[in-house]
């Protein structure tokens, strides 16, 4: 089982081909045969998925955690899980998709743990941010600027409701999978994101009236 | 629902509570389109949950700065795993042998002894 890692493009789960690859549903097919191969086994082929994913991963798990050293350790296990059972996967998904579920168990795992509030205590609307012109948004391109004051907003919200509209609205898991991997229902998981989005909103597009929203 | 909001405040809060509810922003829109055809402040926040829902989605597309050496580390970990595994895979090997050798020993002893007890008879 020594075979020679290949180079290969980089691609993450935002290149949202619909053509799936042979064995799996991954966009690319060099990723989609990396899977099969090491689903047989070859563990070459599995450091390469790893070399693939583990930024995006990682990205994830940050977000999920909002902590550094939290975030690669919940990588870490996260590959070590997906080691274990790379064997099991039927690749009726993408290998991301599949992996970011397990970073997201791994994640909620460790929060819940861990019990780290630390943002819970921030009052609503304690930290608004700039109100925009609203000139003409549909057009406007979405600016470095924009993801950093989102990012810091889904930093400063209660675990709970991160971990639900991270998955959902950031990395595209469907309702279903985020119950399943926080081991909650799913009814639950859309009032957690329903509660998120509004938050987000109000905190980095504040309108005219939100208090009475939030009433 | 506040009850000494106004109709249209009402209206308005509606909106807001399907457009953090919803998937698809533009359903909402559809569905409260007379409304939504003379209220700034429902067309702003829909404007606002489109900009948002975008940035959303372009958010996994700019990775988090990744610690150096976070890739050897995941890597060093599963070499870990795989010498755990070789050395159980090499555990069961000998003790495969070990078994098979012990079989082979018991057969040949037991058909030793019906050689003895054959002649003896």
């Amino acid at each position: 089982m020594a075979a020679q890692p290949r180079r290969l493009r980089i691609v993450t789960d935002s290149s949202r081909n619909p053509s799936a690859g042979r064995g799996s549903k991954d966009a690319d097919p060099d990723m989609a045969i990396l899977v099969e191969r090491a689903s047989a086994g070859e563990r070459a082929a599995f450091d390469e998925l790893v070399r693939l994913t583990y930024r995006d991963a990682f990205g994830l798990a940050l977000r999920l955690t909002a902590n550094t050293e939290d975030a690669r350790d919940v990588v870490q296990d996260a590959y070590l899980r997906a080691y274990r059972s790379i064997g099991r996967f039927r690749g009726d998904a993408r290998f991301s998709t599949w992996l970011y579920r397990i970073v997201a168990n791994c994640a909620s795992t460790t929060t819940t743990r861990r019990g780290r509030h630390r943002h819970e205590a921030l009052p609503d609307g304690d930290a608004v941010l700039e109100t925009r012109p609203e000139s003409d948004p549909e057009v406007q391109a979405e600016t470095a600027e924009l993801r950093a004051e989102l990012d810091e907003a889904i930093q400063a919200l209660p675990s709970r409701l991160r971990a639900v509209v991270v998955l959902r609205d950031v990395y595209d898991l469907s309702h279903d999978a985020i119950a399943e991997e926080l081991g909650i229902t799913v009814s639950a998981a859309k009032v957690r994101l329903h509660r998120a989005r509004r938050r987000l909103r109000e905190q980095v597009f504040p309108l005219p009236g939100d208090d009475l929203h939030a009433i | 629902m506040p009850s000494d909001l106004t109709p249209a405040n009402q209206l308005c809060v509606s909106v807001g509570e399907q457009l953090s509810a919803s998937d698809d922003i533009s359903l909402v829109v559809e569905a409260n389109a007379a409304h939504m055809g003379q209220c700034l402040r429902c067309q702003a926040e829909v404007s606002s949950y489109r900009r948002m829902q975008r940035a959303l989605k372009s958010l996994a597309a700019h990775p988090v700065d990744v610690h150096p050496q976070l890739e050897h580390q995941i890597l060093g970990a599963l070499d870990g795993v795989s010498r755990v595994g070789q050395r159980r895979g090499s555990a069961v090997a000998a003790a495969t042998l070990g078994g098979l050798a012990a079989a082979a020993s018991v057969i040949a002893i037991a058909s030793r002894h019906r050689r003895i007890v054959r002649l003896a008879s």
